[in-house]
């Protein structure tokens, strides 16, 4: 008996203890390496649930997904939710996936830590004999100067197939960074093998000295290799080319971070300068052309000067030459002109400034252009940037001259001629001041949500009202309506006055009578004649004998007001009563 | 009639009472214009700490005016808070949005921001709805509830005088009426149930979560326009742009109401 009991209690508590509601966490493996990512699988017994990752500090998380599992054994329904995480390594060495807090059901539970052994990853992942992917990334200057150009170009080389391809830059920290155009792709033959190249460029400028690292650019991509075809019995019979198709899923995809090697730059400061000429800020190569056109003028007309900077480098931070230009000119600054364009070896054009000079004076002059200094960095020098002082001849105009046409650039030259327009700009940059006026503390209520509504509800409530009183009055304006009402009032009085005077109960039942027939003639008056009361009643309706009935009535209650003789209470009670009954079959 | 003592003496007492209190709101009135102008002394002084605790003092006493949070958004300014800054010139925008010196200050501070991008509606919506915020809120909710009146009145005249004319003028009423007030009512809520916030330190990092250790998503600067997609007990979830959403503190915006 001990046994059966002891048989039933395990059978009845094992499924029971097998699915005890216990959150899991395990990885698809223990050991991998920088290049290798992870699965990570949170398993919980519930729906809904969160699970906090924020706490994974040695990988990168990324949700691979959840799945959702339901059983039913022995009547009883269980269901697993299952989260996956795909860990990426930040790091080598030992590292660990720490308890993750998993919130559901209104609890908070517990994973336990999973370490995990992460080896040196490499940059290159290949088959066994065969054509792999590798990345690499390089610079074009390992020492260069502060505000030197270089160019650090990313490669990405592989023979294999390969997809979900995701490029992470790095952090250009320390530089100011631009990608150059678009990525390029070329195909190469190494070794026999056919690669296929693929290259984005950036430029990068230092903005200090020192040592700079660029951090490695992380390359994160599946790798795609065909499934070993099935060997058994049943398998060769799948063994058709058409089921090998990759419609049939016989592809496998093999997930792969790839990191390119961290690049450590040296930034040179620029050497102290050592001539006159003031340095421009310039740092690459760059040469500066001037011309005047035309090199002889009147009085009145105007010649432009043309300064061209060109080069490689900076170029859009050139400025102005100073030009030295004699007193005898008046002279008009244009917006200065430029085309740089982001090539691959960084940015290239040219700035042009031009000055419109007005001859004031005549006579032979000569403009003269300040000397400056860009830096070289291929020859770790300072180069100067002088042109030759341009000559310019006056002559005496024949006539007046007023509004001297000058060059303008082309977004100015509809404004033509005589005006050299100039676009704009802030020279200095301030906001506008406070308002000092005491109208700044006066309160300014706002409208709630509630009084909007109510104000919007307020005059379809007046429309209704308005509407329903009309409706109402028009309904109470009918003589017959007053009548009724005025018939029935007087008939209360007199039941109420049948205690009082004779002359206020009898007035009352007369009227009570009169106003009745005139709501049956639906017109209104205080008094009838009884030959008028009995035309009204036969006219509405009513019978010869009824408004003979109710002429009758008339005349009882008229002598009795007017004989004098002072009527008994149940004289009065009989004379009510038949008043009430014939009021009452009049207005029906 | 004659009135009982007692009578007598409560009537007293309610005036002294009534008095009293408008002596009060008299008194409250003039520290508050007081306080203004010593505001606005500190701030020619250059003194903008103390503007900005005069001006947010005022503001705190519950007045509600464009020019004064104007004025706190200078005082902030020139202190050197540029998230504070923005966020009262916004609030200002939406009292007196058709001021030009704010106009002007509002869109110097933001050339200020570092955060570039940002949510900006769709192009088919600006064009759609033009006139959404083409003018200030009361405006637009005055506007509605008078063309409201005015369609019940003329519905009312139509029903009287049966004039087809009236119809015509009745239907116009009624089309320009929902146009502002369905307006209106969409900027009330879009206020109350999608508010946007201003970032307020100069920068903060936006995290996954409300824990500290939280993995830090992302960073903002001051001046920075957010939306404000959840409000829990000392945190905001944000949104700068559709893949761009996070928590932070909630002492680190600041939402423009």
């Amino acid at each position: 008996m001990k046994q059966l009991v002891g048989l039933f209690c395990l059978l009845f508590f094992f499924p029971q203890s097998l699915f005890a509601e216990t959150v899991q966490a395990f990885v698809d493996r223990t050991t991998t390496s920088m290049d290798t990512p992870i699965q990570l699988t949170v398993s919980i017994p519930s729906r809904d649930a969160t699970v906090d990752t924020s706490v994974i500090k040695d990988f990168e998380v990324q949700p691979a997904g959840t799945s959702t599992q339901v059983q039913i054994i022995n009547g009883t329904t269980h269901q697993e939710e299952t989260y996956r995480f795909l860990l990426i390594p930040n790091r080598s060495g030992r590292l660990t996936v720490p308890s993750l807090r998993v919130h559901f059901d209104g609890q908070t539970h517990h994973t336990q830590p999973i370490e995990v052994q992460v080896a040196k990853g490499d940059n290159r992942a290949r088959d066994t004999g065969g054509p792999g992917i590798e990345v690499k990334a390089e610079v074009s200057e390992a020492a260069p100067f502060i505000g030197q150009q270089v160019i650090y170009s990313f490669v990405l080389r592989f023979g294999i197939q390969i997809a979900n391809t995701k490029y992470t830059a790095p952090d250009f920290s320390g530089f100011t960074a631009k990608q150059i155009g678009e990525q390029q792709s070329r195909q190469r033959v190494i070794s026999g093998h056919r690669y296929q190249e693929v290259m984005l460029s950036y430029l990068l400028i230092p903005m200090k000295t020192g040592p700079l690292t660029i951090a490695p650019a992380v390359l994160r991509c599946d790798t795609v290799s065909q499934q070993h075809r099935r060997s058994d019995s049943a398998g060769r019979f799948f063994n058709d080319p058409f089921f090998s198709d990759s419609f049939f899923g016989n592809r496998q995809l093999t997930p792969r971070i790839l990191r390119t090697e961290p690049l450590t730059i040296q930034v040179r400061a620029l050497p102290a300068e050592t001539g006159q000429a003031m340095f421009s800020g310039l740092v690459g190569h760059f040469t500066m052309s001037a011309s005047i056109e035309p090199m002889q003028i009147k009085v009145g007309d105007s010649a432009t000067l043309v300064v061209t900077v060109a080069g490689t480098g900076n170029i859009m931070d050139a400025n102005a030459p100073v030009i030295e230009v004699p007193d005898a000119f008046k002279q008009y600054a244009d917006t200065p002109e430029s085309d740089i364009k982001l090539g691959s070896e960084g940015y290239q054009g040219k700035k042009v400034f031009r000055l419109a000079l007005v001859g004031v004076t005549p006579g032979a002059y000569q403009v003269s252009l300040g000397q400056s200094t860009y830096f070289d960095p291929k020859e770790s020098a300072y180069r100067s940037l002088a042109v030759s002082p341009l000559s310019i001849a006056v002559q005496q105009a024949d006539g007046p001259r007023e509004n001297p046409v000058v060059f303008s650039s082309s977004e100015n030259r509809a404004a033509l001629p005589g005006i050299v327009k100039k676009k704009v700009d802030f020279v200095g940059r301030d906001i506008l001041p406070i308002k000092t006026g005491i109208d700044a503390v006066a309160h300014r209520e706002e409208m709630t949500f509630a009084g909007f509504l109510t104000a919007i509800v307020l005059p379809a409530l007046f429309f209704l009202l308005g509407m329903g009183g009309m409706k109402w009055f028009k309904k109470n304006g009918n003589p017959a309506t007053v009548m009724t009402q005025k018939s029935i009032r007087a008939l209360k009085v007199a039941t109420k006055s049948v205690g009082d005077s004779n002359a206020a109960f009898l007035s009352n039942l007369y009227r009570s009578l009169v106003y009745g027939v005139c709501a049956k003639a639906e017109s209104c008056s205080e008094s009838l004649t009884y030959a008028e009361a009995g035309r009204i009643l036969q006219a509405a309706g009513i019978s010869a004998q009824q408004s003979d009935r109710v002429s009758d009535l008339m005349k009882k209650i008229d002598s009795a007001r007017y004989s004098g003789f002072a009527l008994d209470r149940t004289e009065k009670d009989v004379l009510l009563s038949e008043t009430a009954r014939i009021v009452k079959e009049v207005l029906r | 009639m004659r009135l009982r003592r007692r009578e007598i003496l409560f009537l007293i007492g309610c005036l002294l009472f009534c008095g009293t209190m408008t002596a009060f709101a008299d008194k409250d009135d003039n520290l508050q214009t007081r306080a203004f102008i010593d505001g606005v002394r500190y701030y020619e002084a250059k003194n903008y700490t103390e503007a900005v605790a005069v001006f947010e003092k005022l503001v705190f006493d519950g007045i509600r005016n464009g020019k004064l949070f104007y004025n706190l958004g200078n005082a902030y300014l020139k202190k050197g808070d540029l998230g504070p800054a923005v966020l009262w010139y916004e609030r200002a925008m939406a009292l007196i949005s058709g001021d030009p010196d704010l106009q002007f200050n509002l869109s110097y501070a933001k050339s200020l921001v570092k955060d570039e991008g940002g949510e900006a509606p769709s192009p088919v919506f600006q064009v759609l709805f033009f006139w959404k915020d083409m003018f200030r809120l009361n405006v637009l909710q005055w506007t509605g509830i008078l063309l409201n009146g005015l369609f019940w009145l003329l519905l009312g005249l139509t029903r009287v005088f049966q004039k087809s004319v009236l119809r015509s003028f009745c239907y116009g009423a009624l089309i320009l009426s929902v146009l502002f007030l369905g307006t209106a009512g969409w900027r009330m809520a879009e206020t109350k149930y999608h508010p946007k916030a201003i970032i307020l330190p100069a920068a903060v990092a936006v995290r996954s979560g409300f824990a500290p250790e939280s993995t830090e998503l992302f960073e903002l600067h001051g001046g920075t326009k957010v939306a404000v997609e959840k409000q829990s007990p000392g945190f905001l979830k944000i949104r700068f742009s559709k893949d761009k959403i996070g928590w932070i503190a909630d002492t680190a915006a600041g939402i423009i109401k």
